[in-house]
């Protein structure tokens, strides 16, 4: 680390104090005892002609080096010769050209090192190379032009991996007798390390090692495989009109250097649009590779964009790429919509069954009134009354009169304003029939049994007494299909004392609580308590006139009836 | 955390954290324009880079802290030629130099003070500077768009000028492997 910042520290002084020279410097690095053959660059400059004097200079030192070819440092060829270097030769050199119109002068830093402790290189000093894992390669041991022998013959090289002997053992690594580079085949990331060549050079009879260290790095490298599309993948986007977009073509590629391009309607971006500008761009990928890409703004999407497909194009070694994206109009918001459909079907429903259950009697009886006549199947059930009415008779000590409610309320309701046609004991039975024949046989041809209840309070033991209402609940429970109605006179807070079958009907079926008055003045159809009566009804029968030719007179006419009466 | 108040000021904070992240993302989105430009490192089959010397471009081996010497390669597409031959402009300084072919009579390979993205929107005259790309195993050739079959091409020795070549042997080689830096 310490000697890591040595060089830069060494390096960073000369690169700035000599901003006008700095490519006239660079640095030359030597490992202790090895030889080292030192160029100038200058002299290299083609405008330079071939009559030129070239002398080197120790910095600070007006002699020029010695041209003696038996000195340790000696120049040969305007090439400054160390053999071999020592510490002490640390330093700045200057190589001076000079011609008959002018001077220039390079200089050049030697850094003579040492090895890493227990170790064949400097940390400091290596070369780095790089092999692709994909296509195998060569390493080269750099820098041994000067070292050819006296017979000038390219040196033999040796080379180690980490500072172990023995390499070309393994037959992937090749290297020929006079050949500066080592071949890799089959690469694999083990082979990623330290490197070291070794030659040797002789020079008037002694042999002096010359060594390179090089770090050679192994990457995965280029693939046969064309590059794939990450955006755009053929699709399409939805944007508004006037937004702002950025059109990102983005390729995962093995190869880099590649230029992917945006097209619309077949030109470039720049002419479809010219403010639609591409810039490129190339970064590492994650997985090895690279990532490639072509990028535009559209800073406000026009009318002209939604009409052609934008291709982003690539071409590779092995062909061409094309992938499309087209912008579109934004859809209407399709779950909003669903939203608000479902919600608004549920309110619906919601309130649907809320009106149905607020207006059920209502709509009943008016479809019945409007639509049952013609729907219903004309198909007489034998029957003949809608109704029986079971009421407890000939209590006017009751505060409320069942009397005047069954003979007089309800016939003026449900007969002569519904035309229903009820069995009121009491008014329609002839005088000396056995009351329970007439009950059990009337009850058999009544839709439905009425059963006026009046609070035991009031009026005690109200149908205890007769045996009618008991055939009629038995008939109604037993003889399912007759429906019973109850109506009460006033609120019964106890039915502890009712007849269980009463108490089984109320549990059931509820009751109709009668809430209006017994005066003489006409009531209507339509309020609640006799729409819920009428509800409870049946649907008004509609009797073929041959029917009605077989039944009595007197069922034919209530009305008549309740004139005699 | 425990006191409402600082639950409050907690959210609170968090709240305008988020808009002006919020703002700072949505102003991030404009400058799609100042994006970096990539930089490639170009060097031959020998493993031999390029570095400036003597304001030419050298291939040779950087040897330690020499490393941070090699120059970093400026590339874009010249639009104006057939993509198929992967025509480029090559530059050195973040493009502000670019690498031409003289026009003598031979072609001599030069670096000139041109901005690589003014060439890239030129024409025909922009062919000097052009270098059209063929791929083999991993590495490519650059030659002339102006001076057909002549290559870019390294010495064999290190330390030599980048120059062009029409016939490439031992002596010059002309396979680079070229990628981002």
């Amino acid at each position: 680390m310490t000697s890591s910042l040595w060089f830069i520290c060494c390096i960073i002084p000369y690169v700035s104090s000599f901003s006008a020279e700095q490519r006239k410097l660079s640095s030359d690095f030597v490992l202790v005892g090895e030889p080292i053959a030192i160029s100038c660059q200058i002299a290299k400059i083609p405008t330079l002609h071939s009559d030129y004097n070239l002398t080197w200079y120790r910095n600070g030192s007006d002699t020029p080096i010695t041209t003696e070819t038996r000195s340790r440092i000696h120049q040969r060829d305007n090439v400054l010769w160390f053999i071999p270097a020592t510490l002490e030769d640390s330093g700045l050199y200057e190589c001076n050209v000079r011609n008959s119109d002018s001077s220039d002068k390079e200089y050049i830093h030697l850094h003579v090192f040492k090895n890493n402790d227990g170790l064949c290189f400097n940390g400091e000093t290596m070369y780095k190379q790089k092999v692709f894992m994909s296509i195998g390669g060569k390493i080269t041991c750099p820098d041994l032009e000067y070292f050819n022998d006296e017979n000038n013959t390219a040196p033999e090289i040796q080379w180690y991996k980490e500072c172990k002997p023995g390499l070309l053992q393994d037959n992937r690594f090749l290297s020929s007798k006079g050949d500066i580079y080592l071949m890799i085949n089959n690469v694999t990331m083990h082979d990623k390390g330290n490197y070291m060549c070794q030659t040797t050079y002789t020079y008037m009879g002694i042999q002096h090692n010359v060594s390179r260290t090089i770090y050679v790095d192994i990457e995965e490298g280029p693939k046969k495989t064309p590059p794939v599309f990450v955006y755009p993948k053929n699709h399409s986007i939805e944007v508004e009109l006037g937004s702002h977009v950025i059109m990102d073509c983005n390729i995962s590629s093995s190869i880099s250097t590649l230029n992917p391009y945006w097209q619309v309607n077949g030109e470039d971006v720049n002419i479809f649009d010219n403010t639609y500008e591409e810039q490129f761009y190339e970064k590492p990928s994650q997985g090895g590779g690279f990532i490639i890409g072509a990028r535009f703004n559209i800073s406000k999407v026009k009318s002209k964009d939604y009409s052609h497909k934008f291709f982003c194009r690539v071409l590779h070694p092995y062909g061409e790429a094309v992938a499309y994206v087209v912008l579109k109009r934004p859809a209407p918001n399709i779950q909003g919509y669903l939203i608000g459909g479902l919600v608004s079907l549920v309110f619906i429903i919601v309130a649907t069954v809320f009106v149905y259950k607020l207006l059920k009697i209502d709509i009943v009886l008016w479809y019945r009134n409007s639509c049952h006549p013609f729907l219903s199947k004309k198909v007489s059930d034998g029957k003949i009354y809608d109704a029986y009415v079971l009421y407890p008779k000939n209590r006017v000590s009751c505060l409320y009169s069942p009397d005047i409610f069954a003979l007089k309320v309800l016939p003026e309701v449900l007969e002569r304003q519904c035309g229903y046609n009820l069995f009121i004991f009491g008014r329609d039975d002839l005088p000396g029939q056995a009351v329970v024949n007439v009950a059990d046989e009337k009850i058999n041809q009544s839709r439905r049994v009425i059963i006026v209840l009046v609070p035991e309070s009031s009026c005690y033991n109200v149908l205890e007494d007769t045996c009618e209402q008991q055939l009629a609940v038995y008939n109604a429970l037993i003889h399912d299909g007759i429906k019973v109605i109850l109506i009460e006179l006033d609120k019964i807070k106890d039915y502890t004392n009712m007849p269980e079958s009463i108490k089984y009907i109320k549990q059931k079926h509820g009751a109709i609580r009668w809430k209006g008055d017994f005066t003489e003045r006409s009531h209507s159809a339509s309020t609640k308590f006799w729409k819920n009566v009428r509800y409870q009804m049946p649907p008004r029968q509609t009797v073929s006139p041959s029917e009605l030719q077989l039944l009595p007179t007197a069922f034919n006419s209530p009305h008549s009836i309740m004139l005699e009466r | 955390m425990g006191c409402p108040v600082c639950q409050l000021s907690y959210l609170i904070v968090l709240f305008l954290f988020h808009c002006s992240e919020a703002r700072l993302s949505s102003i991030h989105e404009k400058p799609a324009t100042q994006m970096k430009v990539p930089k490639y490192r170009l060097w031959d089959v020998a493993q031999k880079s390029l570095y400036l010397r003597n304001n030419q471009l050298v291939a040779g081996y950087l040897q330690g802290p020499n490393s941070v010497l090699e120059e970093k390669i400026y590339c874009v597409t010249n639009r104006f030629f057939e993509p198929e031959k992967f025509p480029i402009i090559l530059g050195i300084q973040e493009g502000r130099r670019s690498l031409a072919c003289g026009t003598g009579d031979l072609p001599v390979l030069q670096l000139e003070d041109v901005n690589i993205t003014e060439l890239s929107r030129g024409g025909a005259e922009t062919s000097r500077f052009t270098f059209f790309r063929s791929y083999k195993d991993g590495m490519w050739r650059f030659e002339s768009a102006a001076n057909p079959g002549w290559l870019l091409c390294t010495s064999a020795q290190s330390n030599e000028p980048l120059g062009l070549t029409l016939r490439p042997d031992a002596a010059h080689i002309v396979d680079f492997y070229f990628q981002l830096f």
